[in-house]
C-alpha cells in the first residue's frame, strides 16, 4: 500500500457518502433545496467533494 | 406530520414487520422506522416534527447509515437525504403515482450492489510529468515556435501545456479502456463519470451481482498491478444510489 493511501480511502469513502446521499437516488420533486444555517445550499455534495480532492492532492505535495 | 422517506421497496419483499431491522435502527439511531405501504410498494419512514430540512454533515451521514443497514437486508431504492412528505397521504399518494417506475427500477438493481472505482494520479507521478514535459526536445517543437519570435516563450508555454494535457487526456483514456474491456464482462450496468479534476484518471461506478464482488476485487487488483504508480481505489457497497435516477411525480 502505498503512503497515505489509508487516509485517501478514509476521506474519499465520507466524500462518497455525502456526495451519493446529496446529489443521487430516488428525488421527490426536482432537486431538493436544502439549508445549512438558513442558507440554501444545492448540490453541496459535489462542491465538497472538488474542494476536497484538491486540498487532498496539496497535502500528499506537502508531505 | 411529516414523514422523512430513507428507502423505497417492493410489498412482496416485506412480510410482515421487520422487528429486528426496526430495533436495531431505534437502540443504533435512536430513529423509530416505520413502513407505509400502498398498492404495490412501500416506503421505509420516520416521523419528524419539521418538513424543513436542517443540513448537518452528522445528519447526512446518519441518513446514509440507516439507509445502508435497510439495504443490507433488503434491496431497496435509496431515497436522497431531504425527501420530507407533509403527511402519510402524501406518501401513499408517491408510492402508488410511481409505483410502475419504482418497480421498473427495483427488478434492475435486485440483489444488485454499487461499487465506485477510481483511479487517482500520485502526487509524486504528477511531478515526474510535469518535469517530463516541460523539457520538451527542441526537435519536437513545431517550426513555427521555433527561432526568436516576438512571443516565442509564451507561445512555448501554451504550446508545453497543451502537450501535457494531450498526454494526459491520452493516458486517463488508455486507462478507462482497461477498465471498460474488464468490466464489461463483469456486468452492463456502469458508468465512466467525468473527471472532477485532473486527479482523477478514471471515476467509475458499477452495479453488480451481490455474488460477484469478488471477480470485481479480481479487475481492481489487476489495474493497481499494471498501474503501480498511480492509486486505485474501491469503495463500497453502496446502495445503488448512482442507478435509480427517479424523479417522482
Amino acid at each position: 500500500m502505498q503512503d497515505g493511501l489509508y487516509d485517501i480511502k478514509k476521506e474519499i469513502t465520507i466524500l462518497d457518502i455525502l456526495d451519493r446521499v446529496l446529489t443521487k437516488g430516488v428525488v421527490i420533486t426536482g432537486d431538493i433545496v436544502i439549508s445549512v444555517a438558513d442558507i440554501d445550499l444545492i448540490y453541496v455534495g459535489l462542491r465538497v467533494l472538488l474542494s476536497s480532492v484538491e486540498s487532498m492532492e496539496k497535502m500528499r505535495t506537502i508531505d | 406530520m411529516p414523514f422523512i422517506l430513507y428507502a423505497i421497496i417492493d410489498n412482496d419483499q416485506i412480510k410482515g414487520t421487520p422487528a429486528n431491522l426496526i430495533h436495531l435502527i431505534s437502540e443504533k439511531y435512536k430513529v423509530t422506522l416505520e413502513i407505509i405501504s400502498g398498492n404495490t410498494i412501500s416506503a421505509f419512514v420516520s416521523k419528524t416534527s419539521s418538513s424543513k430540512v436542517d443540513t448537518s454533515q452528522d445528519n447526512v451521514l446518519k441518513h446514509a447509515a440507516l439507509v445502508e443497514v435497510i439495504s443490507r437486508s433488503y434491496s431497496i431504492l435509496p431515497m436522497r437525504y431531504g425527501s420530507v412528505l407533509t403527511s402519510q397521504e402524501e406518501v401513499l399518494f408517491l408510492l402508488d403515482k410511481n409505483a410502475a417506475a419504482f418497480q421498473h427500477v427495483l427488478g434492475q438493481i435486485y440483489h444488485k450492489e454499487e461499487y465506485s472505482v477510481r483511479v487517482l494520479f500520485s502526487s509524486s507521478h504528477n511531478h515526474e510529468d510535469k518535469r517530463e514535459n516541460s523539457d520538451t526536445p527542441e526537435e519536437s517543437i513545431p517550426l513555427v515556435l521555433q527561432g526568436n519570435t516576438a512571443n516565442k516563450n509564451y507561445l512555448l508555454k501554451k504550446y508545453q501545456n497543451h502537450t501535457i494535457e494531450e498526454r494526459r487526456k491520452k493516458y486517463s483514456d488508455d486507462v478507462k479502456n482497461v477498465f471498460t474491456d474488464d468490466i464489461q464482462k463483469l456486468t452492463s450496468c456502469y458508468e465512466v463519470k467525468k473527471p472532477h479534476t485532473a486527479a482523477f484518471l478514471l471515476d467509475a461506478v458499477v452495479l453488480i451481482d451481490s455474488h460477484k464482488k469478488n471477480e470485481l476485487i479480481d479487475i481492481v487488483v489487476k489495474m493497481q498491478a499494471m498501474y503501480p504508480q498511480h492509486n486505485v481505489i474501491l469503495t463500497g457497497p453502496w446502495p445503488p444510489y448512482s442507478f435509480t435516477n427517479i424523479k417522482t411525480q
